[in-house]
């Protein structure tokens, strides 16, 4: 019986990960792999404190909330408020969560010799005027590559990507170089570790999926401090 | 031997008989109303509505079960109409071939393409106008309970502010189009303004004209949303299938509401409203590109741009409006409460709203608003666009891996 419960805890068909700022990815950077079309995510995360940014503070730990959809199969929008824990709302403080949007579009759908590959951009209203220059804190515009390799039981899935200042973002997220990998095994489909840089810091973390929808995910966050996640996914119909 | 072959024949035609008025037994038992079956050359018509299941496609692919279980001797193919409010809203033309699939658990991606559904139903209208239908769906009264949220995100002194209403409503079809509609609105949580007390919120009487290609006329009267009374008249006309759409509305009404005492509130000033809309729909994915153009409940002239994205009975959208007051932006859902299928229809019966609605605007004021003026034909003609309830029927017929 116990082995029947564990074998439906382990049992999914979701295996594309969720990252910890709210868009399709490994632990902290984004991937080029997309959600099945229709995919809707909610969720949240915590990031610790001393890494968690906020127009240039880093008194405090934070929590991205996001939701995000997958609107076309090759088209991904992320919404997200981003709270500084520890900080009330008050006339005191004049804090309000932070929020931004994320838009992702895949070019290249991964065949077998070719890797998947998907521009993306977050947190770039500013750039359209929607909001002031310096209300940006998780700035991003990267161009990103992810490819699958099998090896015996194993699944290898190196990403690497750049995010370049095209946007002219006044922080930034992801700016120049990143990338990792992501490595799972035949026996446990839906439980992966990773190991990435992005482009500031080096995280590892561990990924698991149960009944194919809560995604939980735990790592060091440049391989100093707990940081975490939790999300719900599902296909809207 | 004439005898034999006399007597073969009115065999046949008697089973075919008795397998015909099961069926449409059998709907009726199911909760479907408007239910018509009969047979004219050699061909099987099945005429039904459905206020049974919150989706169409639920409820068509419940018909297909049911028809292909059923022993009727049918012809090469069956016709569908579906109906709503008692007007006939879409057109299935269903091959034997496929009640036979669906019948042994065989059913392909194959089958799905051959069926053939249209939203041009006039040629039908008349042959199935000649029958007298079971269960009609007229003087039931429906009391359906939904919630509505108002809320003001970003202040100081409490970041979310939030006002949550329950809106029990009473719906009831009078007629061939016609509606009547009275929702009460009462306050749970408040912390938005001072106006805790409850109230009559809305009540429409409604009318809608289907005309011949795809024309749709809605007409109706009384309290709307958003505290305006008057009257409002809407064109809509499909082309190409659910490929454009192009509306004209007009409406004239004035600040008005029924107070808790049930009591009329209002302000002379009468306010006439115009705007048109044209819609473009990328079938392949259910993706609606709309643009409306005209006057605003401010007064305000300008424009409303969205993008939409249907799931079945679900939407997702993305909005810009600009007008002379100024601009706004944001996105939207429309979620459905957690209940597929609701209690058969009688003279009463209880069930949750169809949907719950929220707005977030992420810039911009609350300009270009429009409001409500009750339920209407057109406003629920998404769910029955063949390409959605082929889609429905493809998902839930194919058999799963």
């Amino acid at each position: 019986m116990k082995r029947f419960v564990f074998l439906i805890l382990l049992y999914g068909f979701f295996t594309k990960a969720q990252s910890i700022t709210g868009t399709q990815g490994q632990f902290f950077i984004p991937t080029a792999e997309m959600h099945p079309d229709r995919t809707l995510v909610l969720g949240a995360s915590y990031i610790p404190e001393g890494y968690f940014q906020r127009y240039d503070q880093k008194g405090n730990p934070g929590m991205p909330t996001f939701v995000t959809v997958t609107v076309l199969p090759s088209v991904e929008i992320m919404f997200r408020y981003t709270h500084e824990l520890n900080l009330p709302v008050n006339f005191e403080t004049k804090y309000f969560p932070d929020r931004m949007f994320a838009f992702r579009i895949r070019l290249l759908k991964e065949t077998k010799w070719t890797p998947t590959i998907t521009a993306g951009a977050q947190d770039f209203t500013s750039f359209i005027g929607l909001s002031c220059e310096t209300c940006v804190n998780y700035g991003g515009a990267y161009l990103v590559l992810t490819k699958s390799f099998n090896w015996n039981q194993f699944k290898f899935k190196p990403t690497v990507g750049y995010g370049s200042d095209v946007l002219s973002l006044y922080r930034y997220d992801f700016l120049g170089l990143f990338g990792g990998a992501e490595f799972s095994h035949q026996s446990l489909p839906n439980t992966s570790i990773s190991l990435e840089y992005d482009s500031k810091n080096i995280h590892v973390g561990l990924s698991h999926t149960f009944f194919n929808r809560l995604v939980l995910k735990a790592g060091m966050w440049d391989l100093n401090k707990p940081a975490a996640m939790i999300a719900y996914k599902y296909q809207i119909w | 031997m004439v005898k034999r072959f006399i007597g073969l024949l009115f065999f046949l035609c008697t089973t075919s008989f008795v397998a015909q008025d099961d069926f449409a037994k059998k709907l009726v038992s199911l909760g479907y109303e408007n239910v018509r079956v009969f047979t004219k050359s050699n061909e099987l018509y099945v005429g039904y509505e459905n206020n049974r299941y919150r989706f169409e496609g639920d409820a068509l692919v419940e018909v297909l079960k049911t028809l292909s279980n059923a022993k009727i001797p049918v012809g090469k193919q069956t016709h569908l109409l579906i109906y709503n409010t008692g007007l006939p809203v879409v057109y299935f033309n269903i091959p034997s071939k496929v009640l036979s699939s669906i019948n042994n658990g065989s059913y392909s991606e194959e089958d799905t393409k051959s069926i053939y559904a249209s939203l041009n139903v006039d040629k039908l209208e008349s042959i199935y106008g000649a029958y007298t239908p079971f269960n009609n769906s007229f003087y039931k009264f429906d009391f359906q309970l939904g919630f509505h949220l108002d809320y003001q995100l970003g202040n100081f002194d409490n970041g979310v502010k939030e006002k949550l209403y329950a809106r029990p409503n009473m719906q009831t079809v009078l007629g061939h189009g016609t509606q009547l509609n009275v929702s009460y609105q009462m306050v749970i949580i408040n912390d938005l303004n001072n106006q805790f007390y409850s109230r009559p919120y809305m009540a429409v009487l409604s009318q809608d004209f289907k005309l011949p290609y795809n024309g749709f006329i809605n007409a109706s009267l009384g309290y709307f949303q958003f505290n305006r009374f008057g009257y409002n008249i809407r064109f809509d006309k499909l082309l190409q299938e659910e490929t454009f759409h192009v509306s004209i509305n007009y409406g004239m009404s004035r600040y008005s509401y029924l107070d808790k005492e049930v009591i009329p509130i209002y302000n002379s000033n009468q306010q006439s409203f115009y705007n048109a809309t044209i819609n473009y729909r990328w079938k392949k994915h259910d993706i609606d590109f709309r643009l409306n153009y005209g006057t605003f409940m401010q007064n305000d002239l300008g424009y409303h741009f969205s993008i939409s994205r249907q799931f079945e009975e679900k939407f997702v959208h993305l909005f810009y409006k600009k007008t002379n007051l100024g601009d706004v932006g944001g996105f939207g859902f429309i979620a459905t409460l957690p209940q597929k299928k609701y209690l058969k229809p009688k003279k009463i019966r209880a069930r949750l709203a169809d949907n719950f609605k929220l707005n977030y605007n992420y810039f911009g004021n609350s300009i270009a608003r429009s409001y409500e003026t009750g339920p209407s034909l057109f406003s629920d003609m998404k769910e029955y666009y063949p390409s959605v309830l082929k889609k429905a029927i493809q998902k839930r017929l194919v058999p799963k891996n």
